[in-house]
């Protein structure tokens, strides 16, 4: 079981990640941590070499230069010696009593990877990081879980995903050489390798047992920047899916994947149509799209309670619901705009 | 201050959350307004497919696709279970059952 922990200036965080690895109830000596200094200008790299003096399953790749996540999760993956692979976010922590449960799925040997369930770590800062809980639970206990159930998750979340090595290393060359319209792909690392896993034929699948905790954006541009970004990763790796999804998964084609990207390309325009287009040159006000939205969103929300009635975010989806119509569907249009756009863009 | 404490008719108390009352409030609203939803769009559903149509079967089929997803998620623990947690059959020779004849120094006769 190796833990690969790709970390650029998170010097606030990085030791209780790496920790938090280490206190896995795993058997002490099948753990394995590989922790890349991607590049860090802080004191990031100074704790990790400091840390690997405690632990001596870990094990500090030391670069210089900024290499990128992708090249510092390939290097990991490299040099793993575990079948099992977990990758981290250097701001994410996985509950330790949970830990077994990510390794469980992959006694099917048709199970290439499994995404753990992430909820907001910082839930309680503000507004903004209440709705994101509410959001990151819906995402993953709703959509990653109807995805799951055919066997087939689009996006095992970088915050915490474990994967199994040997399908892994045939694809990690050409997971890195990953390019769009000419150009190398920085982004959406996690969504891409989910989809060459799918390619080759293997199952991915996401696990509600299996408890992760991620820092999530405390503002509005942080948020901004996270989601533009995700959506550029989302719109190049719909295409890229496109191309094989109706070969290998053709249930999963036609019933989810195909209406999902129909829906998420239509979705931007058909807002600016409701809001914008139809109250001022028809003088027809939206009144019928947003309560349709909202009793949505208590359908969900109605599930939500059902099967987390501890969970206290419930209510923040209706917020979300709202600024996902208002502001982050016509980030799509800007994210489509701007997809040579290869910067990172992180908080 | 959230919880309230609340007699039940058996005598025992049990804990008043706000929250609980809320959510159920609003369960109560939103089943008023989507009753109200449905006649107005059968009073003017026939008119909106003339006037926006495509409007129209963009929202029915959103509706439709994200109703699916939710009835997905609720088969999710099945498919867990089933396909994932379920022992994997062995592909060697394995007899259907077995015995176990407990032995100690008898004549093999």
């Amino acid at each position: 079981m190796s833990f690969i922990v790709p970390c650029k200036n998170e010097e606030k965080v990085i030791a209780n990640t790496i920790s938090n690895c280490f206190q896995a109830e795993y058997p002490k000596e099948k753990i394995e941590v590989i922790a890349v200094n991607d590049g860090s200008t802080d004191r990031s790299g100074e704790i990790m070499k400091s840390m690997a003096q405690k632990h001596k399953n870990l094990t500090v790749i030391d670069w210089e230069n900024n290499r990128g996540k992708k090249h510092a999760m390939a290097e990991g993956f490299r040099r793993a010696r575990g079948e099992i692979v977990v990758q981290l976010d250097s701001d994410s922590f996985i509950d330790p009593a949970t830990f077994r449960k990510i390794v469980e799925p992959f006694q099917n040997p048709k199970i290439g990877a499994v995404s753990a369930h992430t909820d907001p770590k910082n839930a309680d800062r503000n507004f903004l990081t209440k709705m994101q809980a509410a959001y990151y639970f819906m995402s993953f206990r709703v959509l990653k879980a109807a995805e799951s159930t055919f066997l087939t998750v689009f996006c095992c979340s970088g915050c915490a995903s474990a994967y199994r090595k040997s399908i892994v290393l045939p694809v990690l060359d050409e997971w890195l050489e990953e390019s769009f319209l000419g150009h190398p792909v920085p982004w959406g690392d996690d969504r891409a390798l989910t989809s060459r896993i799918l390619k080759a034929g293997y199952r991915t699948i996401y696990s509600n047992k299996v408890k992760a905790e991620t820092i999530v954006p405390e503002n509005l541009r942080q948020l901004a920047k996270q989601q533009i970004r995700w959506k550029k990763s989302w719109l190049v790796n719909a295409v890229y899916n496109a191309r094989f999804i109706w070969k290998s998964h053709p249930f999963v084609a036609f019933t989810y994947f195909f209406p999902l990207v129909g829906v998420t390309y239509l979705s931007p325009i058909m807002a600016g149509r409701a809001l914008f287009y139809l109250p001022i040159v028809k003088g027809v006000f939206p009144y019928y799209h947003v309560i349709g939205i909202l009793l949505l969103a208590a359908l969900f929300i109605a599930y939500y309670r059902f099967v987390a009635p501890e969970n206290k975010y419930w209510i923040y989806f209706f917020p979300w619901a709202l600024f996902n119509l208002f502001i982050l569907s016509f980030l799509t249009i800007y994210a489509l705009m701007r997809i040579n756009d290869r910067g990172w863009g992180t908080r | 201050m959230n919880n309230l404490e609340a007699k039940t008719i058996s005598g025992g108390f049990q804990q008043f959350s706000f929250r609980k009352v809320l959510f159920q409030l609003i369960l109560i609203f939103f089943g008023f307004a989507f009753l109200f939803f449905i006649t107005l769009i059968k009073a003017r559903g026939t008119a909106g497919i003339a006037f926006e149509p495509f409007l129209f079967v963009y929202t029915i089929f959103v509706t439709a696709f994200q109703i699916s997803r939710l009835i997905a998620a609720m088969f999710y623990e099945n498919a867990y279970r089933g396909s994932v947690l379920a022992p994997r059959a062995y592909n060697g020779a394995l007899p259907a059952k077995g015995k176990n004849i407990q032995k100690k120094n008898t004549n093999p006769l």
